[in-house]
């Protein structure tokens, strides 16, 4: 009993340590912790990523579950020209605009949960910095309402995530070029909605006039 | 705010902060940089905005292995979801697989049901992913009483219910993905369904103004479309009187148009216009009778009202909820989301003055009905939903909750629809309201008022086509409300 829980100690540590590429392949050859830690790694990041567009709502384990349902089935088929992770989230952008094709979003864009569920965390924030995060929070959540789900999805990757324009181009299925001017023209919105809070305080979408 | 920089450089400088430029577009850039204050200026936005976004996202909830949230999100659970979903997909025709997920869908709404949502997570089963239809929330179950005939009563929220109350729309949540409304169309009286507020309605059935529905008919029809939409999240909740108002009302204003139907309709169509207006006319005149007479079904009112009730995704914890009625019977029931849709039932027996099961369903560990003298305060802490069922003519008494009365709910058999909008417009809220009969007299009031508006309207038609020596083939003259009947006007 002992020795076998040290074996799966030291198969641990080594599945720890080995590449998504290699852990594919282990999963392809019928190995569970291989995929177990592929899980691991990305469950979350893709949970925020699927939030990132309909929000923390009650379905969104069902929804993530059903992303590395369809990786996990379709890992045979995976040659490797792209990274593991530009597959996952590829798998993942087109789950969500399934989702919003659907029609069963409540919202289009619904940070709110995201948000109200973190500043549930964080309840009735007692100091200055809180309340500045807090407000941040609020900033960037009204900034972001106002941008389309795919271009969420596109901050969202770059700007948390940070993968390369290469890579976005291979989940969006679109050239770089075109990643690139996406990028830029999400970013001068934001800006046009983020500055005057960031400089006067005033909240996107107040009217200036 | 706007920029001189061209679309180009600022696609460049963006970027630039992302260290994704090839060498010449590199020196494009640095060129750019060393020249203008404007691309300096802008480059140093970009970061300092990526620096904000960054800090401002927020962190996703922990994934707790096995419980809570993430559960199914365990290797074990989606490879198990995987093979499943595998088997469904290849292994059995598409009709057996949808008999396969229907079966499942139905074991998993059971399931709920019956307290499902208390299992423990270990010993659920996984859900399958590809044969199955998207899972219902709770909330959709909820709003929906499977079990009973009388009433649908989700979780709703006093804004909701005000909104409801002043306005006669069945509420619109935009945390729900549709609701239906009722409305006259093209001669038909049509239930639609909204996939979201602003959005273009599907109309689902309809009635013709020719066999007009009795409330009853209208209900079954509803929950007909609602369970027969493959939507999810669909909540309806409505209370029988004020509804059948609204109903006669809308079917009123329908009934406006009738006399230019008449110009153009045979005289059997006419005939039957005639009789049909009649017919709304009696009813209409019923109704006001009741509400004046207080016995009848229109002038019991049901009430949900809580100051800070749960939105319905917050229905985690058991709620209490209470239904007072006038003989001062108090029955509580303490329900969990998915139990919640058998408040319906219970608000609709109360309503029609049945007996109340013991258990409103057998089994359930949860709910419980008592009869005492004042609501027992069960063991749950969240705010209680409160449902007050009352006669015209009996003292407003609120029934006792899991939390203190707001001021305003002590006074609410006072306040007019007028009111409640004055409030409303000032962004006031009500923990509960009744809609009382006085009310109810000045919306019947209306309402004949526009009858008579018609009836003139039609004699008139009448005369003029009898002076065109026209047979209107009737033989009959319209009927006179008796002078003891004629309401007492009041200012609209």
């Amino acid at each position: 009993m002992h020795d076998l829980s040290a074996q799966r100690g030291i198969d641990r540590q080594r599945i720890g340590a080995l590449e998504d590429t290699a852990l594919v392949a282990e999963t392809v050859s019928g190995s569970t912790a291989a995929f177990d830690e592929l899980v691991l790694r990305y469950r979350e990041k893709v949970v925020r990523l699927v939030a990132s567009v309909v929000g923390f709502r009650t379905d969104i384990e069902d929804i993530v579950q059903d992303i590395f349902v369809k990786v996990y089935l379709s890992l045979g088929r995976f040659r490797g020209d792209a990274s593991f992770s530009t597959y996952l989230y590829t798998t993942a952008v087109n789950r969500c605009r399934d989702e919003l094709r659907r029609g069963k979003l409540r919202r289009f864009f619904s940070f709110d949960d995201w948000f109200s569920s973190d500043s549930a965390a964080h309840p009735h924030s007692e100091n200055d910095q809180q309340v500045d995060a807090d407000e941040r929070r609020d900033a960037v959540r009204a900034a972001m309402k106002r941008l389309p789900p795919d271009t969420q999805m596109l901050l969202y990757l770059r700007e948390i995530e940070e993968l390369s324009y290469k890579e976005l181009a291979d989940v969006f299925k679109v050239e770089m070029g075109t990643i690139k001017s996406r990028l830029a023209r999400a970013r001068d919105r934001l800006r046009d909605e983020l500055l005057p809070y960031m400089r006067d305080g005033n909240m996107p979408g107040d009217t200036q006039n | 705010m706007t920029t001189r920089l061209t679309d180009t450089e600022r696609t460049l400088l963006s970027a630039h902060c992302d260290g994704e430029l090839d060498g010449s577009e590199q020196d494009v850039v640095e060129r750019l940089l060393a020249g203008s204050e404007e691309a300096r200026d802008y480059v140093r936005d970009l970061r300092s905005l990526t620096e904000f976004s960054q800090t401002a996202f927020p962190a996703a909830p922990a994934i707790g292995a096995g419980v809570g949230f993430g559960s199914k999100l365990t290797s074990g659970a989606i490879q198990t979801a995987a093979r499943t979903a595998s088997t469904s997909s290849f292994g059995i025709g598409w009709g057996v697989a949808g008999l396969a997920a229907a079966a499942v869908t139905t074991v998993a709404v059971l399931t709920t049901m019956l307290g499902g949502d208390d299992a423990p997570v270990s010993s659920r089963p996984p859900r399958t992913i590809a044969s199955a239809p998207a899972r219902r929330t709770d909330v959709a179950r909820a709003g929906l009483d499977l079990s009973s005939s009388a009433l649908m009563v989700p979780a709703i929220t006093s804004e909701e219910l005000i909104d409801f109350a002043v306005s006669g729309r069945l509420p619109i949540d935009s945390t729900r993905t549709c609701y239906v409304s009722v409305a006259p169309r093209q001669g038909a009286l049509s239930i639609n369904m909204h996939a979201s507020a602003g959005t273009v309605p599907t109309r689902l059935s309809g009635f013709d103004l020719r066999a007009v529905p009795g409330i009853d008919s209208l209900e079954r029809a509803i929950r007909t479309s609602l369970l027969q939409s493959d939507d999810n999240g669909l909540a309806v909740s409505f209370d029988l009187p004020s509804l059948r108002l609204r109903v006669l009302e809308e079917l009123q204003e329908a009934a406006e148009d009738l006399p230019a139907e008449f110009r153009r309709s045979m005289d059997d169509t006419r005939l039957a216009l005639e009789r049909e207006y009649l017919s709304l006319s009696t009813e209409l005149r019923r109704s006001q009778l009741d509400a004046r007479r207080g016995s009848d079904a229109s002038t019991r009112y049901v009430v949900i009202a809580g100051s800070d009730l749960p939105r319905p995704t917050a229905f985690g914890a058991p709620t209490t909820f209470t239904v007072t009625t006038n003989d001062r019977r108090v029955r509580t029931l303490e329900l969990t989301s998915s139990e919640i849709g058998t408040l319906g039932a219970f608000v609709g027996s109360a309503l029609a003055e049945t007996p109340v099961a013991e258990s409103p369903r057998a089994g359930s560990p949860r709910a419980t009905s008592i009869e005492r003298s004042a609501p027992v305060r069960y063991r749950s802490a969240t705010p209680a939903a409160r449902v007050f069922i009352r006669r015209h003519g009996d003292a407003p008494r609120a029934a006792a909750s899991a939390q203190p009365a707001h001021p305003a709910d002590l006074a609410d058999s006072t306040i007019s629809f007028e009111q409640l909008q004055i409030l409303r417009e000032r962004g006031q809220t009500l923990d509960g309201i009744f809609i009382d009969s006085e009310q109810l007299i000045h919306r019947a009031t209306i309402i004949l008022q526009r009858a008579d508006s018609i009836r003139r309207h039609i004699e008139i038609i009448r005369m003029q086509q009898d002076a065109n020596g026209a047979d209107d083939g009737t033989g009959d003259d319209l009927e006179t409300p008796p002078a003891d009947d004629q309401p007492e006007a009041k200012p609209d």
